[in-house]
Order: structure tokens, then C-alpha cells, then sequence
């Protein structure tokens, strides 16, 4: 009576995949030509449906992949291969687990700061971060940085327009109540972090929003990221009167050294005033 | 009412006046249903609309199959709009979960017609029950175990198996 063999069409596995999790979505994908059709031709719609557990992430760029094969050559093709007689679909890594609900910090799939187009993404584990063009479906994974790893709280992601395809840097910020403790850069042309610089925390200060608005915990002062420069607004507190006024402008050399060739980047100086801003 | 046509006939089963359809499947089985629970289904539902005499056929759906389905309408089309706070209708919530768990112990292939028909049919309610269940039996499964369970051949080269791998990497290392 029954047909002898379970089969569903595209349409229908399109139904099974909205209840399942990306990696089991990505395994399916890979048990033949017809369920892989019916993920890569439905992928944005799952990706959006999905019940947002694991790390979504994990299907991004899958349609482009499939569409343009070819001219993907700046996404990253690896050497890795299965060990012989096992499925490449059977490593997909678990993502991190949730910290749920009482955890703090980043949430697994949180995406932790864009520029033009790139994404950076905790994708949950803890020793890296990727940045991706859901567009293109460009995607690569950097170490974190690991000196700061632990105090790291703010990423900045910047695309540079140079001469290659998707470069870019990431500067990895800890950043205290009082100021900048250490920055770090990471340059996807040299693939390395560069090394930490601290610039001097005892005199230079970041404004701190004030607390009229009864924020618990004051989110952290944003940086203006203008022509390819990152900037700070701070005061600095060696310098006279401890109200904060007639501070001059200043040029932080030794940070400017972080970011190698993304043409300038100040800790300028400022006066109180920055903090309302 | 174009509605009135495709109506074989006025029942008094169940104690009241209710309309019923003829559903015929595949295997030209005929199948009685109350209105009210075939218009779970939006294909019929469109169908009655449409009007037209001698039963509905339904064509993609064999009668084993089509048996399932309007159980699975029946019972929920009995069940009255939920009116909370009344322990009857949280009773009647509970007995219409185990009704579906106990609908969902047949084996894949039958789930899969299942699967098929409610896509036809769309009923909503059954095309979700129906995916949930087959999406749970997939969780935590290899490619290759996907493959036995379903009796799919792996159709990849031996080429495109590593141009996958070698892609797929680069997403998940």
C-alpha cells in the first residue's frame, strides 16, 4: 500500500527543515543532489524560520555558493579533509552551548560589529570570531585575539577598499570604566594580530555617560569611525584642572601604530563637553 | 449556495444537522466527512467553494492515507474554539496532544505520504505535526544514517564530494 520507499519532494523536506537545527540542515545537504537542492534553493527562507537555537550563521552565503561557483575564488577554500571513511558532514562542530539565560556577555550567534557589508559574528565558540559577507557568502574565522580575549568587550570591524577582495581589519578593544586598557589589530591581508599596545590609561579617560539616566551599568562610550580613522573622545586628567575643561586636542601616536595601513587613527583628546554628545 | 451542490447529503449522525462532502482518493474510495472537518483542509475547502457534484476527488491521496488525514480532521475539528480558564477545554487540549503523539507512531514511510497529503490537502496543522516529527527523527543524524533511513543513494561524485568538503570546511573549522 504504502509506497516501498519513504520519499518527500523539495517541497516537503523544505517543511521538515523549518524544525531543524542549521547543523542538521547542513547534514542534510549533504546526503544527495535532490536534499541538497532543496536546501541551497531554500536557504534564506530556513534561515529565516529557523528557530534561531543553534548558530544560524552556519548557512550563510550557502545559496551564492551554489550560484556563482566559480567566482567565489576569494572565499576561502581549505585543505581540511575527513579522516578516510568518515563524512565530512559529520564534523560539523557543536556550537558552544547556551550560557542560558544567567550567562553574560555575548550571545552565540550575536553579531558583534559591521562595516560595509562584513560581518563579525561570535559564532559561539570560544577561541574565535568570523567575518562574513552574508551576500557574497565570503566567510572567514580568526583566532581571538589572545592576550585580550577574556577583557576584550568591544570589536571594530573595518573593510578596507583596497586592492583585494573582502580585506579587512578588526581592532580589538578592552575598554574600562576609566579608558582604553589595550587595543589589538588584526589584518586579514597579514592574517595576524598585531601586537597589544596600551596606551597611557593613567592619563588619558574616557567621558563616562553620566548616570542621570539610571542606566545600571553605562553602555561604553562609541567610537566615530570617520575616513578610515577611529576615534575617541577623551579628556585628559594629568592634564590641569579636574572639571575637565581647557583640554587641548592631542595625537596618541603610539595607538595610531595599530592600525598599520588603515591611513590614520587618533585617541584624541577632548573636552567634557564629549560626554554629552 | 454554490456550497449546497457539492453536499451529497444532510446527516443526522452525531446528534445534530451537519453537512457533510464525499472525499474520493486515489483508489476511488469514498470517504463521508462532516464539512466542518474536511475545511480543515484549504484545498478542499477551495473545492466545496468551487462546487461540483459526485464527491471531490483527490487524486494525490490513496485511501490508507486519506483515512489518517480525516481522523486526524475529525478529531480536531470537534474540538470548539478554545474558551480558556475552563478545565474542559485544558482536558481538551491534553487529550488532542496524545490524540497527535499517538497518530505519529507509524513508520516513516507512512509519515512521509502523510507528509505528502498535507502539503496537498494543506492542512496546516497536520503538515506541521507531520515535519516535526520526521525533523526529530533526522536530529543527531549523520549524512549516511539520513541515507539508510530513507533509502537514498549518495549521488555525489567522488569529486564534488570533495569540493563539498573542502567548501563546507572553510564554513566550519
Amino acid at each position: 500500500m504504502a509506497p516501498p520507499r519513504p520519499a518527500l519532494p523539495t517541497d516537503c523536506l523544505f517543511h521538515v527543515f523549518l524544525h531543524l537545527d542549521p547543523i542538521s540542515i547542513v547534514r542534510c545537504a549533504a546526503v544527495s543532489r535532490h536534499w541538497r537542492r532543496a536546501v541551497t534553493d531554500n536557504a534564506s527562507e530556513i534561515r529565516r524560520h529557523s528557530m534561531g537555537r543553534a548558530d544560524r550563521y552556519l548557512l550563510l552565503g550557502l545559496p551564492s555558493r551554489e550560484m556563482y561557483p566559480g567566482e567565489l575564488s576569494f572565499s576561502r577554500r581549505s585543505s581540511w579533509l575527513p579522516p578516510a571513511g568518515r563524512h565530512w558532514s559529520d564534523f560539523v562542530p557543536r556550537p558552544f552551548p547556551h550560557a542560558g539565560g544567567g550567562g553574560s556577555g555575548e550571545r552565540e550567534d550575536e553579531a558583534l560589529a559591521c562595516s560595509d557589508g562584513l560581518l563579525l559574528l561570535c559564532r559561539g565558540l570560544p577561541s574565535e570570531i568570523s567575518v562574513v559577507n552574508p551576500q557574497t557568502g565570503f566567510h572567514t574565522s580568526i583566532a581571538r585575539p589572545g592576550e585580550l580575549a577574556k577583557f576584550t568587550r568591544r570589536y571594530i570591524l573595518h573593510s578596507c577598499h583596497g586592492a583585494k577582495h573582502n580585506s579587512f581589519q578588526v581592532l580589538a578593544v578592552d575598554l574600562s570604566r576609566k579608558g582604553i586598557r589595550s587595543i589589538q589589530n588584526y589584518c586579514s591581508e597579514t592574517g595576524a594580530w598585531g601586537p597589544v599596545l596600551r596606551p597611557d590609561a593613567g592619563e588619558l579617560r574616557l567621558p563616562t555617560p553620566s548616570s542621570d539616566y539610571g542606566a545600571i551599568r553605562p553602555a561604553p562610550p562609541r567610537p566615530l569611525v570617520c575616513q578610515g580613522a577611529i576615534h575617541w573622545l577623551c579628556s585628559n586628567v594629568s592634564d590641569h584642572s579636574p572639571d575637565g575643561r581647557n583640554h587641548r586636542p592631542s595625537t596618541d601616536d603610539e595607538a595610531t601604530k595599530a592600525v598599520p595601513d588603515a591611513r590614520r587613527r587618533r585617541v584624541g583628546q577632548e573636552n567634557a563637553n564629549a560626554g554629552d554628545v | 449556495m454554490a456550497a449546497a451542490d457539492s453536499c451529497d447529503g444532510i446527516s443526522t449522525s452525531g446528534g445534530g444537522w451537519e453537512k457533510t462532502v464525499t472525499l474520493v482518493s486515489s483508489d476511488d474510495a469514498r470517504f463521508e466527512v462532516r464539512e466542518a472537518a474536511a475545511s480543515l483542509s484549504q484545498t478542499v475547502r477551495r473545492m466545496i467553494r468551487a462546487g461540483g457534484d459526485g464527491g471531490i476527488p483527490l487524486p494525490k491521496v490513496d485511501a490508507r492515507t486519506l483515512s489518517t488525514v480525516l481522523e486526524y480532521c475529525n478529531k480536531h475539528a470537534a474540538v470548539p474554539a478554545p474558551a480558556p480558564e475552563s478545565s474542559s477545554a485544558e482536558a481538551a487540549a491534553v487529550d488532542l496532544e496524545w490524540f497527535d503523539k499517538e497518530l505519529m507512531h507509524v513508520d516513516l514511510a507512512t509519515l512521509c505520504s502523510l507528509i505528502r497529503a498535507a502539503d496537498y490537502l494543506e492542512v496546516a496543522g497536520l503538515l506541521d505535526l507531520t515535519c516535526k516529527t520526521v525533523a526529530d527523527m533526522i536530529k543527531s543524524k549523520t549524512a549516511e544514517e539520513i541515507r539508510q533511513m530513507f533509502g537514498i543513494q549518495n549521488d555525489f561524485t567522488p569529486e564534488e564530494e570533495e569540493q563539498l568538503s573542502r567548501e563546507n570546511a572553510g564554513v566550519f573549522e
